[in-house]
């Protein structure tokens, strides 16, 4: 990296004198490249912010929000204050264009990854779309304000390059994509965003693989706007647009049509197969008390499995709400008491964002317990006697794409134990709801 | 200011023959047209998700994020290829330093009306920020996140009259902030949001005149940034610029100074009394009892009462309620013949409605919500019975935008049997 210099040249002679353009040329590098790089990489600030947990990830976008003032704000006041044709402000709509090359190169040469290991490339911009704007994971509404901000902040990422370096070389690309920013890369995303999703070989390698093709890209628009652009003729010049043209839309493109035709199908299908798994059972028997001549009961309904892996691999878990359990107590042909047990949703791993704690709730949620509670007379009624437990339970399942009522009902013969339904976990009241 | 001499290879002296309208019309797209429309993101955002809500606020906004890479590109394009000395990309850096106190201004002078007549100008930050970010309303995250959008509406509004208009004159200031954003807001705000909220003529007046303030001061900037500033000297120069830094921060520090001091608090004693106020009680009528085989049941309602009150921003609102659980019994001669159970997941309101009209209808729908309560027990026990008393226990949750509680309500009634079906 080259700092730019102004003023007249440094004498070290002495220190006092050296100490000064040394303080000059860290103003100046401030002034001309620093803000101007804290504001150009404003995208991928608010990722990391709501990604760090440092905010909540749609306030993290509250930071690109003012940024949209004050980016313009900055390079029109450089543009009108600055004398130093080097400095990047004076080049800002030429680097914005070079930047929109590399961003979409990234992505084009990690379409082969999906046919040859179904690495599905697009996953995070859900996360990115349901991040900034709350739309529900895996649909249309997400992925286009995902593909928009993973469009802004590749492009972010390619003005750095253009920002920080005056010297655009093919060292200073490799050092700071395939080196830097691919390594950052592949510990950032595994550590703080993968959630569900193991980072394996394939992962690394591709970051590595597309981060090096960006770096490339970015290293050769320069160059060619400036020495080959010139040199075309028309009809050349006018292929090159279209071919880039093209080189920009196809990724985007590509992810449309795989999830239009491939990917929300292929989901849909996964999570049906996922709903028909999930079953309602008898954990252990209900515990009884008798008092004032009535019967108290109580009982745990287990509802599970709901984990499952979507259509890229990754560990999710379907979400149940509205659950309703009714059902009865009976001796022989006799009713011996009434239940009921509602929970309003059951727990949800949607909003773990910690990959490292995301397997831990998983499989707490996978099998999820159920306080049903019964009343009935209480002739005759003590620990140690069978009874035949019934229930119903209706519950709306939740994946990405589908929803489905379903009622699962269930009789099982099961052994009264002592217990008061009070030592039992109530049908909880949540505040927050 | 700018050092970068503008190109002079071609004269910026008028061409021979007048160009023509179409020539015109492109010319004035690209030098103020396309400036306008990305620099106006924020209001479209404003309009499209908030207000006409043809989409969310977090998806309209995306229009800003846009903005944030093709504003900036533009700038600096037409900054290369324009020779016009009055394309207003030249003086943008300038309009977007006048346009801030102009902004802070609208905000300013509505201080006063605050204590004079209890309105507060913030209120609507809350609903900003809670929409944009989905924060609870009423909360700090929730009015730091409407600070944001208040800033780049403000700026964005303010920027686009230096942009539009060639002359910053006070006629053309007045006509175009004044007349017709004060119109467009007292319009558009009122009939499209504010869902809860009954607008005196004061709140008109104090818009109307936050309006024309703000007119005014925008009307001012290009004197006082270029014309007085710079012929001060240094002592009062720094002190016109500790007074405009001052007024900048007084908007934003007096709303969070009062919401932190004075609206949480209040706030949360308005949603206590609220609260306390809401009422559980067994609906009007008999029990209706229905026999099949050796079973019967028994239904009645429970119903959820004196929801409504008025927040600390002037807005009628729901104290929300749910999930609501209830046990009971059916007793007759003395001994229960059947246990009761219902439950209800958060009841209807209108708190999240935010077209004033649905508000209304939502509202008064919402007045009396009915929890049904089932009660089943053996067909024989009450067979003879004309009477029951009826006994309740419901725990329900309730909630505020800031206050949260879970209260116990019970009741004993005696209450006719309604016989229908089969052991009619």
């Amino acid at each position: 990296m080259t700092l730019v210099q102004d003023g007249p040249p440094v004498h070290a002679d002495s220190r006092g004198v050296a100490a000064q353009p040394r303080r000059q040329l860290l103003f100046d590098w401030v002034v001309k490249r620093g803000v101007l790089l804290v504001l150009v990489t404003a995208p991928l600030d608010s990722l990391f912010l709501g990604v760090l947990r440092i905010t909540p990830p749609r306030m993290g976008y509250l930071y690109l929000l003012l940024a949209s003032i004050a980016l313009p704000a900055f390079v029109a006041w450089r543009r009108a204050r600055s004398t130093d044709p080097d400095e990047p402000a004076q080049h800002f709509h030429r680097y914005a264009l070079y930047s929109l090359v590399p961003v979409a190169m990234f992505s084009l040469v990690r379409i082969p990854a999906l046919s040859l290991t179904r690495f599905v490339f697009w996953m995070p911009w859900y996360g990115f779309g349901v991040g900034a704007t709350g739309q529900p994971p895996g649909t249309i509404g997400s992925l286009l304000p995902g593909a928009m901000l993973y469009l802004l902040q590749g492009w972010s990422l390619g003005m750095v390059y253009y920002v920080l370096f005056k010297r655009q070389t093919l060292l200073n690309a490799m050092l700071l994509y395939t080196g830097f920013i691919s390594s950052l890369y592949s510990f950032i995303f595994p550590v703080f965003i993968m959630v569900g999703l193991p980072a394996t070989p394939v992962f690394h390698l591709t970051n590595y693989w597309a981060h090096t093709a960006m770096g490339l890209t970015a290293w050769f628009m320069p160059r060619f706007w400036q020495r080959t652009w010139p040199r075309l003729a028309r009809p050349v010049r006018a292929g090159v647009i279209a071919g880039l043209a093209l080189v920009f839309a196809a990724p985007f493109t590509y992810v449309l049509a795989t999830a239009n035709l491939w990917q929300f199908g292929a989901q849909a299908h996964i999570e049906a197969t996922a709903f028909d798994r999930v079953q309602a059972s008898l954990s252990g028997g209900p515990a009884v008390s008798v008092e004032r001549g009535q019967a108290e009961y109580a009982y745990v309904l287990v509802l599970g499995p709901r984990a499952y892996r979507n259509y890229g691999g990754a560990y999710r878990a379907i979400d149940a709400t509205g659950v309703q359990v009714r059902g009865q107590l009976s001796r022989g042909q006799q009713v011996i008491a009434w239940c009921a047990g509602d929970v309003d949703a059951l727990p949800s791993v949607r909003t773990v964002r910690d990959p490292e704690r995301f397997f831990a709730a998983l499989w707490s949620v996978n099998y999820t317990r159920v306080s049903v509670r019964c009343a009935g007379p209480a002739a005759g009624i003590g620990p140690g006697q069978v009874i035949n437990v019934s229930w119903t339970a209706q519950l709306l399942l939740q994946g990405e794409r589908s929803t489905d009522q379903r009622t699962l009902t269930g009789e099982q013969p099961a052994r009264l134990t002592a217990g008061t339904p009070a030592s039992m976990a109530p049908v909880p009241v949540n505040p927050d709801q | 200011m700018s050092t970068i001499a503008l190109p002079t290879t071609t004269s910026a002296a008028p061409s021979p023959a007048p160009p023509g309208r179409l020539a015109a019309l492109r010319t004035w797209v690209l030098q103020r047209g396309v400036l306008f429309v990305l620099l106006t993101t924020p209001m479209l955002a404003l309009f499209g998700g908030f207000l006409l809500r043809y989409t969310t606020l977090p998806v309209s906004t995306l229009l800003v994020f846009g903005s944030f890479a093709l504003l900036p590109l533009w700038i600096s394009y037409r900054r290369s290829v324009s020779r016009d000395p009055d394309e207003p990309v030249h003086h943008i850096h300038l309009y977007l330093k006048w346009a801030v106190l102009p902004y802070v201004t609208f905000s300013v002078v509505r201080i006063l009306p605050f204590y004079l007549f209890g309105i507060n100008y913030w209120g609507v930050w809350y609903n900003f920020g809670a929409q944009l970010t989905g924060e609870r309303p009423g909360t700090l995250p929730a009015l730091l996140a409407g600070m944001a959008m208040y800033t780049i509406q403000g700026i964005a509004l303010n920027t686009s009259f230096f942009v539009l208009f060639r002359r910053h004159s006070l006629l053309n200031a007045l006509l175009y902030i004044g007349v017709w954003f004060s119109s467009l807001f007292n319009f558009v705000f009122p009939v499209y949001s504010l869902a809860g909220d009954k607008l005196t003529p004061t709140w008109y007046a104090i818009d109307i005149v936050a309006h024309f303030a703000m007119a005014l001061t925008a009307w001012s900037m290009p004197g006082l940034w270029e014309g007085i500033l710079p012929r001060l000297r240094f002592p009062a120069q720094a002190g016109v610029l500790a007074g405009a830094a001052v007024l900048v921060i007084l908007p934003y520090g007096f709303g969070i100074d009062r919401a932190v001091q004075w609206q949480f608090a209040a706030q949360a004693a308005v949603e206590r009394a609220a609260i306390a106020q809401v009422t559980i009680g067994t609906e009007a009528g008999p029990v209706r009892v229905t026999v099949g085989g050796n079973q019967a049941r028994y239904e009645f309602g429970l119903q959820v009462a004196h929801r409504t009150y008025l927040n600390t921003n002037g807005l009628e609102r729901d104290v929300g309620v749910g999930p609501v659980q209830v046990t009971g019994q059916i007793i007759s001669s003395g001994r229960p013949v059947a246990w009761c159970y219902g439950y209800a997941g958060p009841l209807p309101s209108p708190n999240k409605v935010a077209d004033p009209r649905s508000f209304a209808t939502a509202l008064a729908e919402d007045v009396r919500v009915t929890v049904p309560v089932v009660c089943y027990g053996l067909a024989n026990s009450s067979q003879s019975a004309q009477q029951v008393v009826v006994e309740w226990t419901a725990q329900a949750a309730l909630a505020g935008d800031r206050t949260q509680q879970v209260r116990d309500f019970r009741g004993q009634e005696l209450v006719a049997l309604d016989r229908a079906g089969p052991g009619r």
